[in-house]
């Protein structure tokens, strides 16, 4: 059963005067439980695609559904609730909230969710706990290293047990170390969880995780294969 | 860890810029309590003189004598009426007058003048008679031929103390009133007009001149505080009511002088305006710090919009924040707006009028700003009113940012 249906889709900026067609018509199923990289060189459109997935920007035209749910059509309210409940986010760097504990920045999308604060504290500790930053939940993202703020978003973009992980380069910023203990810890969560990942990529190594990997180039799909 | 306590920890992220938007908030709020109470203790200053001066805060006449103020429009048993109002509460003192007008002459010189009849020793409880004589000595009880003379009239009349005067006017029954009166003291009011034309004598003489038959124009009546003056206005109606004074009407000051009350109430409504605009000034130095405290954080807005915060959310985080910080600076600046107040309120400032202006127009020149309930609540007003306004672009612009571009933002 698929759980992202990439049909056909085009992306284009306008810059100015000229026009940049970032994606130039992508297929793309993507089923329940996959661990999937795209990669691709610098300006070849992950980051263009993996926003349109999760309804941040519009398609120019083509289709996307998640979860049975038409993302083309649907109003920006609607497509926050979506995100709310169906997907997590990783980002590259800085994407934690910076006035707020790493337990807090967990707890954050279970309050926008309305979880009961006892509820939330709970469960943002066991998370916490299960990425290996039990000590570091009062602590703020500034006090702790890139890595460790990684595994913080990772926490944060599972804890409500989202259909998909949307991550962005989750790599990019960390040394190779780091970055190959954070994917362990994704691909520990899929194989635990069932939970998708989608995440994106240039490096070699992290492709080597994955058990998907689309690469893409100038807006195409150059190759899909599974492992 | 709700949406105020997110906003207060965003407040405490950039200290120094919120510290400065509160000092800014609550400078203009230390402003604006401070001038509006300055205002309106200018307001209490005024009627105090005015209401101590002559009118009294409230006044017992025969219904109908106001505003014409005909003569032949006489109260009668007086006496009667007096005791009852002496023993009414708030009431300090109360004084009969006859107000006459008529022409008054010496030597080869004659000048309209307004005659008020008084009874010596009660006119010195109610009005600052016996305090503004600069010449010559008060109005004695027994010698009821004597008179106090405007001081500006007298050099007009080119009459000195101890020189006799005659007037001539019309009584109440229309035959002539006519009698001789004895400078005893010159007056000077600092209000031009009264100085110019006022007598002042005892008033038995002024009944008998104008024919009243003990007759009177007015009861003044002084109060302990003009805030209970509504209050005593009705006791007293319905007092002099039930002891069968029904031809008795009641009026407070600002009956008898509207001019004070509507020049205090265009005062004030200018002022009004001219705060708000003031405030609005500081509000866009406000208005200032809130976008770039936006601005900063345009990135994480994105963030919150991608792990599904509704624009409503964010709308509201940040509106929020920017009312934490002016609440703070409001809070801050009345404390010490009221406190400046207080330290001034007995004591008074002195703005160090020109007697001529004194004289002019009848300033005082030390004004006791006067803390209230309506001070606070315009200066509060007007600053949180400027500051929401102010607020609401940052908050909807944070709402309304397109997720992507946000996160484009570093
Ligand atoms: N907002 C935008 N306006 C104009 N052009 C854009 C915009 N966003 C992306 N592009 C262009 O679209 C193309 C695809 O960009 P995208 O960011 O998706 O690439 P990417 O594969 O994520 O690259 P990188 O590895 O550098 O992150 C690039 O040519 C980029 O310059
Ligand atoms: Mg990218």
């Amino acid at each position: 059963m698929p759980l992202i249906e990439v049909e056909n889709i085009h992306k284009e900026y306008e810059d100015g005067k000229t026009t940049v067609h970032a994606l130039r018509g992508i297929d793309l199923t993507i089923d329940a439980g996959e661990f999937t990289a795209i990669a691709g060189p610098s300006g070849s459109g992950k980051t263009t695609l993996l926003n349109l997935i999760s309804g941040l920007d519009a398609v120019s035209a083509g289709n996307i559904t998640l979860d049975s749910v038409d993302i083309s059509s649907a109003s920006a309210r609607k497509l926050s609730q979506l995100r709310l409940e169906k997907i997590g986010f990783v980002f590259q760097a800085y994407n934690l909230v910076p006035v707020l504990t790493a337990r807090e920045n967990v707890e954050f999308t279970m309050l926008l969710q309305g979880v009961p604060s006892g509820e939330r504290r709970k469960r943002s500790l066991d998370m916490l706990e299960r990425v290996g930053l039990g000590e570091y939940a009062d602590r703020k993202p500034t006090a702790m290293s890139g890595g460790q703020q990684q595994r913080v978003a990772v926490a944060r973009a599972i804890v409500t047990h989202p259909r998909v992980v949307l991550a962005d380069e989750p790599t990019a910023n960390l040394d190779s170390e780091t970055g190959s203990r954070l994917l362990d810890l994704m691909k520990r969560l899929n194989a635990e969880e069932d939970m998708t990942f989608v995440f994106s990529t240039h490096d070699p190594m992290v492709m080597d995780y994955s058990t998907r990997l689309v690469r893409l180039h100038d807006g195409k799909v150059k190759s899909d294969e599974r492992k | 860890m709700d949406i105020v306590r997110i906003a207060w920890r965003n407040i405490g992220r950039n200290k120094r810029r919120s510290v400065l938007t509160a000092l800014a908030v609550a400078f203009a709020c230390t402003v604006l309590v401070f001038s509006m109470a300055l205002q309106r203790g200018s307001y209490a200053d005024m009627i105090r003189n005015t209401v101590h001066a002559h009118t009294g805060n409230l006044q017992v006449q025969r219904t109908g004598y106001w505003p014409d103020r005909d003569i032949a429009r006489k109260l009668t048993g007086s006496a009667a009426m007096l005791n009852i109002i002496d023993h009414t509460e708030h009431v300090v003192a109360a004084a009969p007058r006859v107000n006459g007008a008529a022409l008054v002459s010496y030597g080869h010189r004659t000048f309209g003048a307004a005659l008020f009849g008084t009874d010596p020793e009660r006119e010195k409880g109610v009005s600052t008679l016996a305090d503004v004589i600069t010449e010559g000595s008060y109005l004695d009880k027994t010698d009821v031929n004597g008179a106090l003379v405007g001081y500006v009239l007298a050099k007009n009349l080119g009459a000195e103390v101890g020189d006799e005067i005659v007037f001539l006017g019309q009584g109440a029954d229309g035959s002539i009133a006519a009698s001789t009166l004895i400078i005893k003291g010159l007056i000077k009011r600092g209000v031009a007009e009264m100085d110019r034309t006022a007598v002042f004598a005892h008033i038995e003489t002024i009944q008998e001149a104008f024919s009243l038959y003990g007759g009177i124009s007015e009861i003044a009546v002084l109060l302990d505080d003009d805030k209970y003056r509504p209050e005593t206005v009705r006791q007293l109606e319905s007092a002099l009511r039930d002891s069968g004074h029904d031809d008795a009407a009641v009026l407070g000051w600002p009956a008898i002088m509207p001019g004070i009350e509507q020049s205090i109430k265009l005062d004030w409504s200018s002022g009004i305006i001219i705060y708000s605009v003031l405030v609005l000034v500081v509000g866009f130095g406000i208005a200032n710090t809130f976008l770039m405290a936006f601005m900063e954080r345009i990135h994480e807005f994105g963030v919150l919009k991608a792990l599904g915060m509704r624009p409503a959310g964010i709308c509201v985080m940040v509106y929020v924040e920017s009312l934490l910080l002016t609440a703070i600076g409001i809070l801050a600046g009345t404390v010490t707006g009221s406190l400046i107040v207080l330290r001034f309120q007995h004591t008074g400032i002195d703005f160090g009028y020109s007697d001529e202006m004194m004289a002019e127009y009848g300033l005082d020149p030390i004004i006791h700003p006067q803390l209230s309930t309506l001070v606070l609540a315009w200066a509060v007003g007007i600053v949180l009113v400027i500051a929401m306004l102010v607020a609401i672009y940052p908050a909807v612009k944070a709402a309304t940012l397109k997720p992507v571009e946000a996160l484009r933002h570093r």
